[in-house]
This record gives structure tokens, C-alpha cells and sequence, in this order.
């Protein structure tokens, strides 16, 4: 049974003192001040409308006021139908629901995803025949798996096979689609069931208000029980590989920080390490709540190659976060060959670039230092970076070689001094390997009149380690000689400039390699540069740009994107390009794909990219790390922040939304009705009274 | 409630040789107060007033000395060469009632003194007045009917005062029933003064005094009205309450100000018009006006249209 219910009763108390001020004027009228008079005999004869004030002359008219006061006052009271359908509110117009599925890892704890999928299934299942609703699968971002439809064929179907992300909780991409499709719908009447476990860590308090008129539901069977604690989750908090190299093996141990995040102690925790798929160590330990310990494994040496590392945990609920995944690889030295002249001094100029190199730790550099002489081919096939360090340029076959090398896709650093002959530089400069010099070099002197480095491209791929505030003073090498560069704008580019603007440092592309000219010396001979900070974190990130030296990234997130093409290296000895269609890759479900030129890590685990020569790529990802703390938020926080700000508990138990007064008045909106009531009043009263004191006037 | 025993208030008021009813309503004793005043206005006077105005001829005498020679008859001494003097029914001792409404709209006033005490101050006056000229002096107090009634003589001052001042306002008033019966009780030609506020209509007022003047009486009629009857000064809006039926009825001062003074004002007129018509002589008293002021000029006024035959 429908019955009327008053939101604000105690605006009632308003219809008894509509009444008050008429019941004052009548009792100060009956009650009015008393004046003694001899005779009424005249004052009556002309009073008489004053005395007719007492008597209601117009019964229409105060039944119009009266009424129009007491629809107003019952506006204020808010009144709400009862026993009226969820549907039904406002002349049952329909609703849309709009259903956020939650499926972050953090759902799979214990039974929550198959209850929120049972749950989302009944929801598609109680909906009108007036109703429409969309699903829509959200983590980290939100998809809509199913548009507004009002066939729930449909949704069910959209409901089947789907599984769980390794992805994190993000609510404010469901909340803005939720609002999206809301605001698409003609449905005057909306509903949000948010199922999903309500991660704190999902809602960073941004608000994204919903549209006017929405009920906003959320379900307590995923959240922990009477508003206990959060459960205790087991998670891989940290990695460290720690590398010992030897002359002929490199040994690596790895040290993991696992974490209770919870307020409960887990008593039996296991802890072990895989390589390439063979368990190498297990740990038993125990974490009191909120407790994390240090697990140390190894050191175990390396096979070659690349070598696929997995630590596991037991021990608790969420299995989405007991694996830890990593690539490891020895560390392959990478060979530079400097050449370099003897001085007098016994040093020769490509001593300073050898002490700098000596320094290299990833990569490992193997340097060989050679004559000009002795650069040739066989010097160069085993070589990916040569260092020409004030020497004079080769010619002929030497010459062709050295041009063919970077045109393989080998590096040529540059460092040009007294050595650098004008004919045989322009031989390979106009091979296209070098821009031309202009003939003179620049003498600058010592002291005050030095040269210095006044721009330095730190934005430059290769040398972005010096963009970074503090990295390195460019500006504090004087440079008492150096030649005039004459840089083709077309096949150059200038990364450093001297004081006076010419060029100090060029790079350029040759077929596939690289080379970089400096325009003075790598030694103390025409400048200090060698003496200097900077000097060797330069010398060694030059050889990384030649070298074009990516490391192996032991691991990567859930969620992050890869250019294939930075992933796939050219295999130089192959001599041709990986072509897009030539590979495949398998996710960590097994399932083989070819690759678009974003590779979107959305599993953890390991994605291998298969190359047309059968080499493989493997990369390691692993879930974030934030998922793992299972803490809830407060609903009413999150209400609070999206408007209208209802909060409905739903009762498993029944088999529809359980409403509170206040929802189901603003959806029913009754006062709405009541106040166009007093405005039509209103004009009614406006015309007739203007009737009748035209009336009286005539 | 005793009042207070004043000395000075038979002091003139400064302001003239009049006396301020409110100083007057402060004698304690009325006959001293009805002294006082006549006396007081009789002293200047050039001659003392006769209330009487019917002065018809009763007949001639013969000139004795010592009379007043304005009443010898020039017209009989040009025909018989002898002194005779004119003598009127004033001469004869007549007979003076006063009639006094004690209704209870009488008992109103806002300027310090009541009608009712305006009008017992001017019926003891008249009394004393009458008295003091040797007319034989009666009382009637009435509201709906007789209340009191003192039959006219020459002995009666004393028990007239005493009734005036013993009188209460407490019923409401009728005019036609007493006048009535006044008229029935008097045998022969008299004066008639009614004191009264004349709240009836006009017609009837006169039709009443009618009663009166139809038996040859000389009626004089005094009708007293306070400040606050004339000019409805009120300014609060309030439920008037009629003193005598107890009617009440809202009014809004201001509002009805304008045309209850028109109509006061025409209903005064009326019987003004409608009684000096009739032949009867009407004053118009506002008890604001110093009673002695009030009655001089009357009998001032009335004194100039005596005519001597």
C-alpha cells in the first residue's frame, strides 16, 4: 500500500502558523483596544465596512490563499510516496543502471569476483521493462563492454568470459564513463552499482560529480566483514639484483623485501626463487601484521643469454601478487677500439679516453687501443665503437673500411687535434662520413681567453643523463684550440657550441651507425676538457649514443606501454631490419599475436617477442605493487565526493535496493509538483482578486 | 470619593473673568459652586438677566416709586397722563423645572469634566439663578423614565441641589418618555430646561419638546456635547463601546474622522434649526467652554431678543 510520508515533518508547524497570524488579527479584532463612546448612533452610520472586516466576504479568495499556503508549506515537508516502485518514482518513467565491474587483481581475492559477477548478473536480471543499463569493466582505466541497452540478452552476454586484470583500482575513469552514459540516456531516473572491493588506494579524493538524480549503490559482501579490518595480503615489495663479475662468469644474488600488508600476522610464509623455470631456493618465514623482512637468494651465476627469473610467494588469498617476475642477462662487454698516436709524453692521445673508458660499468666496455695503423677491417669486425683520437685519418682501403664499418651500424667518435690533414679528412668527408672543416682552427690561448662551452644539448637522445639540474658543467673546460666545423644543416646536428658559436660537437647519421666529431682534443693537449668532471660521464654516454646501447630492463609494470621498435634491436650481423609482420609475441596467458607498434603490457608475467631468426625478447612484468594493500576506502568518502550524494547499503538478502527516505523523495520530487501548485494558485488569486476591486471600483 | 476642598478655585482664572469647569468640578459643594457662579457673571452683567423669556403681559399698576422706570407704559401715559407700570408673568413667580438627563451617555467626558457633571454644575445654576429670582424651582432627573423629581417652589433650592448632587448615570436614556411625562405634570405655564446630549434622531427630539412647548411653556433646551463628541480626536484604532447599549463597534479614527463631524455638526444644526423653529430657544454647550462663559452669553443672547410689551 502507497502511503505519504513527510521527509520534514517538522515543517508542518508552518500550516499551524498560517493560521496563527488570522487567528491573532481576529482575536485583536474581537481583543482591540476599547474606547467608551456616548452613542454609536453616527459612528455607525459610517463604519459599517469596518464592521463587515469581521466577516469573510469572499469565500473563494480565502480559500485560494489558504490553499496556496498550505501546498507551500507541505513542499517544505517533502513529502514521498511509500511503497512505490524503484521504477515507478515520478510516473514511472524508467531508470538507467549503469554497472562499474571492478576487475583489478585485488578482486580475486578469495570468492569477490565470481560474487560481484553473480551480483552484476542479478542487477542486469532485476531491471524493468522500462530500464536500460550498460556494463562497463574498469581497473586502472574503463571499458564499456556493454552500451546502454534495454535488452538484457545483451548484458548477460557481455557478463560471459570475463576474467580478472592484472591491472590496479582506479575509480575516477568509471566514474566519468558512468556519467557519460548517464548523460546519453533519456532515462530521467539513474542508478550506479559500483561493485568492487573499494580499494583505498583507487580514489585519490578527486571529486566527479554525477548527474542530478542518481541513486548510488555499493555492496557490502565485498568489503570485509562488519566493517572489520582489511585482509592481510603477502606481496613483493622491492627487488634488488646485485651483480659480481668475474673474468669468466658473472654471479648475481637477489634480494627481495616481502611485505604483510594487513592486520593480521601470517605465520607461514614461503618464499622461493626460479631460473628459467627451475626452482633454485625456498624460505620459510613469518610476518607479524604490517611487517615486511628482507629474503636473500644467491648468488648463483648466470647461464648465457637471457635468463627469466621468478620469485613466488604462499601464504595468503591473492594469488595476483605472489609472483614476481625478472629477465636477467650476463652482461655482455661491449668492444671499443681507441686510436690513438704515442706522445711525447708516453701518454698518447687516447690516454685520457681509455682512463674514462676503464671506468664503464654498463655496459662493460672491452677497449682496445691501436695505431692508426692498425685500424683496419679485421679491427673493426669485432668492434662497435671506434675512438679516433688525434689521428690522422685513414685513407684508401682503411678509409673505405672505416666508412663501411659506420655504415653497418658501427659508432665513430671523432676528436679532432693537430693530426686531423685537410686532405685526407675531406677525403672521408666528402664520403660522406664527416662535415668539411673550413681550413682554419681557432687558437684561443689560455687563460681568460680560452674558449669555453657555452651550449650543450642536453636534451639530445643519448645525452638526456645531463638534463638532469647538477649533472655535469660543460661550461667550466677552457679550450685553447679547436677547428672550425662547417655543419651541414641537413645531415648535422650541433649538440655543443663553442663561446664564439661554432660548432664543438656534431653528430651525424651514416647509414645505420653514428658519428660524433669533436672539434678539439680528447686530451690536455688543446684544452682541459680531459681534466675535468665531465669528461668522463661525456666520454662514456658518447660511446652509449654510438653504441646505441639499450640495457635489459629486468622488469616492467602492468599498464605500461612499448614502441616495438625500441624493443627490437637490428641485428647488424644479419644486416636487415626486423619487419613488423616477421614477429610475434606470446603474453603470459599463451596467447600468440602479432604485435602493433605499441606493445600495451597489460598481464603480469613474461611477454616473449619472437624474432624471424628465431631469437626472442623477453620482458617481465609484474603487477603494481599499490593493488596489493587490500585496505578499503570509507563509502561515504567516495559518496561524498560524487553527487547526488546518496549512499545506499544493499541487503544481499533481498531481492531489490534497499532506498532510504531521502532517495526515494528526490526521486519522486513531489514538492516540485506542489510548488507549480501554489504558483497556479497564485495567478488564480492575482486574477480574481484584480476582478473584484475592479468590481468594487465600478 | 471625596473631592479635595479647593480655596482658590473661586479665584477667576487668569485668563478672564470666567471659570474653568474643571476648577469648578473641584467645589465640593454644589450650592456654593451655583453661588459662585451666578453671582460671579450677574456681577457683570449691567443688569441681572431674567432667565424667564416668555415675558407676556399680565396687566398694568400703578407707578410706585421705586420702580424701574423702563416698565412704565409710555403709551398708557400718553393717554391718560398717569404712571402705570407693565407687569409680566415674570413678575409672577413662575414655575422652573429642570430637567436633567442622567442617561448613561451623559456620563462621558475627556476634557476633565463629564456631561454629566457639565450639566448638574449648569442645572444648579440654573436653579440657584432661578431661584434667586424668585421663580419657584423644580427637578426632574431622568434616563429611560423619571428618576427623581422635585416639584417646583420657592423652597425647594436646597433639595434640588441635594438631588443634582446625589444623581448617578447608570441606565440608558429615552427622551420621548420623560418629556411626556414632564409635560403631563405641568399644570401651568412654566419654564422647561432640559439638559441633555440629544443622541435621538432629531424629529423625535423635537416632536418631544413639542410636548412641552405645547402647553405654553417656555422651553429652553441646553445640549451639552464633550470635545471628543464633536470632534473625534481618537487617533487609535479601537472597538467603540456605546456607554448605554453596549453595542461595540470597530473604528478607524482617522478614517472616520471626516464625516462623523459632518455628521455631528448637521445633527446639531438640525436641532438648532428644527427647535429655535418650533420656538425653542436651543444652546449648544461644549464642556470644554467655562460655564459661566457658556451661560452668560446665553443669557446674554437671550436677554437682547426679550421684547417688553
Amino acid at each position: 500500500m502507497t502511503t505519504v510520508s513527510l521527509l520534514n515533518p517538522l515543517f508542518l508547524v508552518g500550516l499551524l502558523a498560517v493560521g496563527v497570524p488570522v487567528l491573532i488579527h481576529l482575536q485583536r479584532l474581537h481583543q482591540s483596544r476599547t474606547q467608551h463612546f456616548p452613542s454609536l448612533m453616527f459612528l455607525e452610520r459610517i463604519q459599517i465596512p469596518s464592521r463587515s472586516r469581521r466577516r469573510i466576504r469572499n469565500w473563494l479568495l480565502l480559500a485560494l490563499r489558504s490553499l496556496a499556503l498550505i501546498l507551500l508549506t507541505l513542499a517544505f515537508t517533502r513529502p514521498w510516496l511509500s511503497g512505490a516502485t524503484a521504477g515507478a518514482a515520478a510516473g514511472g518513467e524508467g531508470k538507467v543502471v549503469v554497472v562499474l565491474l571492478d576487475n583489478s587483481f585485488s578482486m580475486g581475492y578469495e570468492d569477490r569476483w565470481p560474487k560481484a559477477l553473480e551480483y552484476a548478473r542479478d542487477v542486469v536480471g532485476s531491471l524493468d521493462a522500462a530500464d536500460e543499463a550498460a556494463v562497463v569493466l574498469f581497473s586502472d582505466t574503463a571499458t564499456v563492454i556493454a552500451e546502454t541497452t534495454a535488452d538484457p540478452a545483451l548484458l548477460q552476454q557481455a557478463l560471459d568470459d570475463l576474467t580478472l586484470s592484472s591491472r590496479t583500482t582506479r575509480f575516477t575513469p568509471a566514474l566519468r564513463m558512468a556519467k557519460r552514459l548517464f548523460l546519453e540516456s533519456d532515462r530521467p531516473n539513474r542508478e550506479l552499482v559500483l561493485l568492487s572491493d573499494l580499494q583505498a588506494s583507487g580514489w585519490n579524493g578527486e571529486r566527479s560529480e554525477l548527474p542530478q538524480r542518481t541513486l548510488f549503490r555499493w555492496v557490502d559482501f565485498l568489503l570485509p566483514e562488519d566493517g572489520g579490518p582489511a585482509p592481510s595480503n603477502l606481496a613483493v615489495a622491492s627487488v634488488v639484483i646485485r651483480r659480481e663479475a668475474s673474468t669468466d662468469r658473472e654471479r648475481v644474488e637477489v634480494i627481495t623485501r616481502i611485505a604483510n600488508r594487513g592486520p593480521r600476522p601470517i605465520l607461514a610464509v614461503g618464499v622461493s626463487i626460479e631460473l628459467n623455470g627451475r626452482p633454485l631456493e625456498d624460505r620459510e618465514l613469518e610476518l607479524e601484521a604490517d611487517e615486511s623482512k628482507l629474503v636473500s637468494f644467491g648468488p648463483f651465476s648466470l647461464p648465457d643469454g637471457v635468463s627469466t627469473g621468478v620469485l613466488r610467494l604462499t601464504g595468503d588469498a591473492l594469488e595476483a601478487d605472489n609472483g614476481f617476475f625478472f629477465v636477467l642477462s650476463r652482461a655482455q662487454a661491449l668492444p671499443v677500439l681507441v686510436v690513438d698516436r704515442p706522445r711525447v709524453d708516453g701518454r698518447g692521445s687516447g690516454f685520457y679516453v681509455q682512463r674514462a673508458l676503464a671506468l664503464a660499468r654498463e655496459p662493460p666496455l672491452r677497449v682496445r687501443r691501436v695505431a692508426a695503423s692498425g685500424l683496419g677491417r679485421e679491427s673493426l669486425e669485432a668492434t662497435a665503437v671506434v675512438v679516433l683520437s688525434d689521428v690522422a685519418m685513414p685513407t684508401g682501403d682503411r678509409a673505405e673500411d672505416l666508412v663501411d664499418f659506420v655504415e653497418k651500424g658501427g659508432g665513430l667518435l671523432v676528436a679532432l687535434g693537430s693530426r686531423t690533414v685537410d686532405s685526407r679528412y675531406q677525403a672521408l668527408s666528402e664520403a660522406g662520413l664527416f662535415p668539411p672543416l673550413t681550413g682554419t682552427t681557432v687558437r684561443r690561448g689560455s687563460g681568460s681567453a680560452a674558449a669555453r662551452i657555452a651550449f650543450f644539448d642536453r636534451t639530445h637522445p643519448g645525452f638526456e643523463e645531463f638534463a638532469a639540474p647538477r649533472s655535469g658543467d660543460f661550461g667550466s673546460a677552457r679550450f685553447f684550440r679547436y677547428h672550425r666545423l662547417r655543419p651541414d644543416p641537413e645531415k648535422d646536428q650541433v649538440l655543443a657550441r663553442f663561446d664564439d658559436g661554432e660548432a664543438a660537437l656534431i653528430e651525424r647519421q651514416v647509414g645505420r651507425g653514428r658519428v660524433l666529431i669533436w672539434a678539439s682534443t680528447l686530451d690536455r693537449y688543446w684544452n682541459d676538457f680531459s681534466l675535468k668532471p665531465i669528461f668522463v660521464p661525456f666520454v662514456l654516454q658518447a660511446i652509449r649514443r654510438l653504441s646505441d646501447h639499450r640495457p635489459l630492463q629486468p622488469w616492467h609494470r602492468v599498464g605500461d606501454v612499448l614502441s616495438l621498435s625500441d624493443l627490437i634491436f637490428d641485428d647488424e650481423k644479419s644486416g636487415s631490419p626486423e619487419a613488423p609482420e616477421a614477429i610475434r609475441i606470446t603474453d603470459p596467458s599463451g596467447q600468440r599475436s602479432v604485435p602493433q607498434e605499441l606493445l600495451n603490457l597489460d598481464q603480469a608475467g613474461f611477454f616473449r617477442i619472437e624474432l624471424s631468426d628465431d631469437t626472442e625478447r623477453v620482458l617481465a612484468v609484474n603487477v603494481e605493487a599499490s593493488e596489493s594493500d587490500l585496505t578499503p576506502l570509507d563509502p561515504t568518502d567516495l559518496a561524498a565526493a560524487i553527487a547526488p550524494r546518496e549512499i545506499d547499503e544493499l541487503d544481499p538478502g533481498r531481492s531489490g535496493p534497499k532506498r532510504d527516505s531521502a532517495q526515494s523523495e528526490r526521486l519522486q520530487g513531489l514538492w516540485r509538483y506542489l510548488i507549480v501548485g501554489v504558483l497556479m494558485l497564485l495567478v488564480g488569486e492575482t486574477f480574481l482578486s484584480n476582478r473584484r476591486l475592479r468590481g468594487g471600483r465600478a | 470619593m471625596s473631592r479635595p476642598r479647593v480655596y482658590s478655585s473661586l479665584k477667576q482664572s487668569a485668563s478672564g473673568r470666567f471659570l474653568d469647569p474643571k476648577a469648578l468640578a473641584r467645589i465640593s459643594r454644589l450650592d456654593l459652586l451655583a453661588r459662585t457662579l451666578v453671582e460671579g457673571f450677574i456681577s457683570g452683567l449691567h443688569r441681572s438677566p431674567y432667565l424667564g423669556r416668555s415675558l407676556d403681559f399680565a396687566e398694568h399698576r400703578p407707578y410706585m416709586p421705586g420702580d424701574d422706570i423702563r416698565k412704565i407704559d409710555w403709551r398708557v401715559f400718553a393717554r391718560t397722563d398717569r404712571y402705570y407700570v407693565k407687569q409680566f408673568d415674570a413678575d409672577t413667580n413662575t414655575n422652573c423645572t429642570i430637567a436633567l438627563d442622567i442617561s448613561k451617555s451623559m456620563d462621558f467626558g475627556l476634557t476633565g469634566i463629564s456631561k454629566f457633571d457639565y450639566g448638574r454644575y449648569l442645572a444648579a445654576c440654573l436653579a440657584y439663578f432661578s431661584h434667586k429670582q424668585r421663580d419657584r424651582v423644580g427637578l426632574v432627573t431622568f434616563d429611560r423614565e423619571i428618576v427623581d423629581f422635585v416639584p417646583p417652589s420657592a423652597k425647594h433650592l436646597e433639595l434640588v441641589l441635594q438631588t443634582i448632587e446625589r444623581t448617578t448615570c447608570s441606565r440608558d436614556g429615552s427622551l420621548w418618555g420623560p418629556v411626556e411625562s414632564v409635560a403631563g405634570s405641568i399644570k401651568r405655564k412654566s419654564i422647561v430646561i432640559l439638559i441633555s446630549d440629544f443622541y435621538e434622531d432629531p424629529d423625535r427630539i423635537v416632536a418631544a419638546m413639542g410636548l412641552l412647548k405645547g402647553k405654553s411653556n417656555d422651553v429652553l433646551v441646553f445640549h451639552l456635547l464633550d470635545e471628543a463628541e464633536i470632534d473625534l480626536p481618537f487617533t487609535e484604532a479601537a472597538e467603540f463601546v456605546d456607554l448605554e447599549s453596549g453595542e461595540r463597534l470597530p473604528v478607524v479614527p482617522q478614517a472616520a474622522r471626516s464625516e462623523y463631524r459632518e455628521r455631528i455638526e448637521a445633527h446639531i444644526s438640525e436641532l438648532r434649526a428644527k427647535l429655535t423653529e418650533g420656538g425653542i430657544d436651543y444652546a449648544f454647550f461644549n464642556t470644554s467652554t467655562p460655564l459661566d462663559f457658556a451661560l452668560f452669553s446665553y443669557l446674554s443672547n437671550r436677554k437682547k431678543a426679550a421684547r417688553v410689551r
